[in-house]
């Protein structure tokens, strides 16, 4: 209604108003440097005027506006980007997380230039050379065997080191499983209070920022994005099977098998086959990346075991048998060793190629092996080096794809930053014209009580 | 566009580690002089260094060889030249028969036997105990005393050849056997008897003053005498092809290790002007942010 009361009341509604204005300002100033806070602003506007439209009053004289109210405290953030960024996220977890996985192996298998499975071959077949000049010597026979022993046990050696490595990665599976665990319990919870609040005509912008920080984490963990993501009843799904509905959680498991721990899902107890993601990264290195390196040794070893015993049964030792194999025939890359006649007598070495101690031919068959094309046209040796460039090209692969997703995350975040970013500058500036308003505001409230107080102590007395 | 606080330290952040990461790669670059430490860091390089370094070893192994069939070759050259002496000795001794002086001929006849044996031990030299000339029955001397039968020695090694690896597919037969050398069971001219035989003859000769035995043993012995002497060209020859499989070797091996420098090096000058110039970019990057950090409303206000 008009009248000086009318005015008190504008003059308050405008002092209501900015106080909270300023609130939320100082709730800006407060998070300028929360991670994934979105700034909020109080939207002001005009109170209903009076009198409405439609009644007779209003012909006459025309509508008087009531003052300010807040509206509604509204969120700056853009969703569009939001799903960008969680997009680049789950293939950078991927990238990272295989490339941290295959970094370890590469740590096994070259830990320095010269050091590395090419190099021992090739000392193995320079023993061998070696031995082919003088056969009938006990000291190069030694060698020879502390040589070959030092192959075996480095084939054995890589071979553990890698299941290890598998075992490593299966630790980090569980952790993150664990996480996305916890964040899908803490996203249902937030489900359940976003939903209150919207059904009590509020928008609950800061559960909606530590909900959409655990979405990141979620996709960065797994790759799984809500479908419906400004909502209380966001679902996700993970291979198509839900983890979460709403306000309800379908919480994974894992199972340990002897090739690795398995993921199963909360929803239906399936099986559940993760492509992106952190944990996607980590399985993609256990379950295709590791096992083409252990299949690689394996075809070096049984090769080397198989081509060197051939070769060496046709020989003779310097005891005149022949017929011996030089290592236990059979052998892995996990199980290859030395024979044990080798092991307890040098003098079985089979170097020469008929039984006379001074000749070396076989021994020098042996070393050729260096040269001969034993497996799709390729040496041992390359072989050896094809390994190298194999898991050097799988590592470089994902850090280029890492470095590239996070190239693209940066300038995602740069925008989303740029508009949910608090800027200190724009904050104070809008808080000062908040004060202002407030201060103007009191002073109208002055003016109207003065207006009043002529009313009520000086008209109509005398 | 907008520009948030936010925005100015994330950037900050990014770049100054963005730098710092290039940095920390070109230090590790230059201290360890290598262009890079992991197959990662540059996979066909790698592969290319592994492969060459394998090549390296192959031929740094062809060329150990050419050492020790050098060693051998000269061995057996030493022995020739020696036998060659041995032989001239008896031909001497032969010619100085003297048909009126029977205990003269008795010395000489001690001589060629004192002849004798000197050759029989050449033949069994050995050498860190293995026999050089016995073929691939290196660990019994080749030649062994027939009880007092003729002829007076026996042959047991065998004719096995002892190659050496100068290259791919590509050997020498370092070794010479005894019995090449002095003609045991007529491995050389089944026609003739071995030399330790036809030295026996001249002593026998000799201690009968037998003029005519002594002039067949005589040209026997030159036979012998020519024989020793074309091995030693053998010899010689093989040794100059061994030489020169070596040169060509040790230059082989230069070239790969070039090239392996190549490869895996980093080019020290290069990095290190990298270096001076990230730190700079560095710098930079720290010095502009500061410079947005330090204007705010907040001293106005």
């Amino acid at each position: 209604m008009s009248g000086i009361f009318g005015i008190i009341n504008t003059a308050v509604s405008a002092l209501l108003a900015h106080r909270s204005a300023l609130n939320v300002r100082s709730h800006n100033l407060a998070n300028v440097d929360t991670p994934g806070y979105s700034r909020q602003e109080a939207l002001l506007g005009t109170n209903p005027p009076q009198p409405p439209a439609g009644s007779a009053d209003a012909l006459l004289g025309g509508q008087f506006g009531t003052g300010v109210r807040v509206l509604t405290v509204q969120r700056a953030r853009e969703s569009f980007l939001g799903v960008q960024s969680r997009i680049c996220q789950a293939a950078l977890g991927r990238w990272q997380s295989a490339a941290s996985s295959l970094r370890q192996v590469e740590s096994v298998l070259a830990p320095a230039p010269g050091e590395d499975l090419s190099a021992l071959l090739d000392r193995f077949w320079d023993a061998w050379e070696t031995l082919a000049n003088r056969p009938e010597d006990i000291g190069l026979r030694n060698v020879l065997v502390t040589t070959a022993s030092t192959v075996a046990n480095t084939f054995r050696d890589y071979t553990q080191r890698l299941q290890s490595t598998r075992q490593t990665v299966d630790l980090g599976i569980r952790t993150r499983v664990d996480e996305v665990n916890n964040i899908i319990a803490q996203i249902t919870q937030f489900n359940r209070q976003i939903g209150v609040a919207l059904a009590e005509g509020r928008s609950p912008n800061d559960i909606y920022d530590s909900r959409d920080l655990l979405l990141d984490r979620l996709s960065e963990l797994v790759g799984a994005m809500p479908v419906n993501s400004d909502s209380a009843h966001i679902i996700v799904y993970l291979d198509g099977r839900p983890v979460i509905q709403g306000a309800v959680a379908y919480p994974l498991s894992v199972t340990a098998t002897e090739d690795g721990v398995e993921i199963y899902s909360g929803f239906d107890d399936a099986a559940v086959h993760i492509a992106n993601g952190e944990i996607g990264g980590l399985l993609e290195a256990r379950d295709v990346a590791i096992p083409a390196y252990l299949d690689e040794l394996d075809t070096i070893a049984s090769t080397l075991v198989a081509e060197v015993n051939n070769l060496h049964q046709t020989g003779f030792g310097l005891d005149g048998i022949t017929g011996r194999d030089f290592f236990l025939a059979g052998g892995t890359a996990a199980d290859i060793a030395l024979d044990p006649a080798i092991l307890a007598d040098v003098r079985a070495i089979a170097a020469a190629a008929v039984d006379a101690p001074g000749d070396g031919s076989l021994a020098l068959q042996i070393a050729n092996l260096r040269t001969t094309p034993v497996v799709g046209g390729r040496t041992l040796n390359e072989l050896a080096h094809a390994l190298l460039g194999l898991v050097g090209n799988d590592i470089a692969a994902c850090e280029n794809g890492a470095e590239a997703q996070q190239f693209a995350l940066e300038q995602i975040r740069r925008q989303q930053q740029s508009i949910s970013g608090v800027s200190i500058d724009e904050e104070l500036a809008y808080l000062s014209l908040s004060q202002r308003g407030y201060e103007a505001a009191a002073r109208v409230v002055t003016a109207a009580d003065q207006m009043l107080g002529v009313i009520i102590e000086r008209m109509g007395v005398s | 566009m907008r520009v948030s606080d936010s925005m100015i330290t994330a950037t900050l952040i990014a770049q100054l580690s963005k730098a710092s990461e290039r940095l920390f790669r070109l230090q590790e670059q230059v201290a360890s002089g290598l262009a890079f430490k992991t197959p990662s860091q540059n996979p066909s390089g790698a592969v290319r260094a592994a492969s060459l370094r394998s090549s390296v070893a192959e031929l740094s192994g062809y060329r150990q060889n050419c050492d020790d069939a050098l060693a051998r070759l000269n061995f057996t050259d030493l022995i020739l030249s020696t036998m060659a002496t041995s032989l001239r000795q008896a031909r001497d001794a032969a010619l100085s028969l003297s048909p009126f002086d029977p205990v003269a001929n008795e010395a000489l006849a001690d001589q060629v036997h004192g002849i004798a044996n000197s050759i029989v031990g050449d033949a069994n030299f050995a050498s860190e105990g293995r026999h050089l000339f016995a073929g691939h029955e290196t660990l019994t001397p080749p030649l062994i005393e027939n009880g007092a039968g003729i002829p007076p020695y026996l042959y047991q090694g065998d004719r096995g050849d002892i190659a050496f690896q100068l290259g791919r597919g590509i050997t020498v037969i370092g070794n010479l056997d005894a019995a090449e050398m002095l003609n045991f069971d007529g491995a050389v001219d089944p026609t003739r008897d071995d030399t330790l035989e036809v030295l026996r003859q001249l002593e026998v000769a000799l201690r009968a003053s037998d003029r005519q035995g002594v002039e067949n043993a005589l040209l026997e012995i030159d036979w012998h005498l020519d024989r020793v002497l074309s091995l030693r060209g053998q010899t010689g020859s093989r040794v100059q092809h061994v030489e020169f499989a070596k040169g060509r070797l040790e230059g082989g091996v230069r070239t790969l290790r070039t090239l392996l420098s190549e490869v895996q090096d980093v080019d020290i000058t290069q990095a290190i002007i990298d270096l001076r110039s990230q730190e700079i970019t560095y710098q930079a990057a720290a010095a502009a942010a500061s410079a947005l950090h330090r204007a705010s409303l907040l001293d106005y206000f």
